[in-house]
């Protein structure tokens, strides 16, 4: 077994072979989930993608297109807007 | 909520955008217009100001724009979907020779 496999940072995933053979192969582990910048609860709509798979996504795919989409979850966003409305 | 009344947007895509009040389906659909796209919309993604405009029933979106316009209110120019026609790559037909 090479030596860099070795390490915990790869996730470990069995594979069948088409000849019948398991074993295993050795992938990157996915980033943690997107976070409300206000409450803190993970966020709809944003996937969890390593960076550079990321990049091939559009736009869109990335994010809500919402205003603060991707920042804020849709409760923090409404009562913000609130707030500033009510001022 | 009353025919007129601007209000804001609190959710969705079109949040934090004035809109107005132009019909009143039930006690939870109302029809708005303004800067917003003019569509039913519940009565809880909206916030109402004090403000009410003098415009008639289900009025159209041009009256709704001009009674904006005498409130001073901002409209944000919505562009227009401009309809390109897809035009297909013609494929280069191979032009065969008479290899005379």
């Amino acid at each position: 077994m090479a030596v860099k496999h070795k390490s915990r940072s790869l996730r470990r995933v069995s594979r069948k072979l088409p000849g019948g053979k398991v074993t295993i192969q050795y992938k990157k582990r996915k980033p943690g989930r997107a976070k409300c910048s206000n409450c803190g609860k993970p966020l709809m709509g944003v996937p969890r993608e390593l960076p550079s798979k990321m990049k091939t996504l559009s736009k869109t795919e990335k994010r809500p297109e919402r205003p603060y989409g991707g920042v804020l979850c849709s409760k923090c966003m409404r009562s913000k807007i609130i707030k500033e409305v009510r001022k | 909520m009353k025919i007129g009344q601007i209000c804001v947007k609190i959710s969705g895509r079109e949040a934090n955008k004035k809109c107005v009040i132009v019909d009143i389906v039930d006690d939870t659909f109302v029809l708005i217009d303004g800067n917003v796209r003019r569509r039913k919309c519940n009565v809880k993604h909206l916030e109402p100001l004090d403000k009410v405009l003098k415009i008639s029933k289900k009025a159209s979106t041009a009256k709704v724009h001009e009674a904006m316009k005498k409130e001073k209110i901002e409209i944000i120019e919505r562009k227009k979907k401009k309809v390109t026609k897809k035009v297909k790559p013609q494929r280069k037909r191979k032009v065969k020779n008479d290899g005379k």
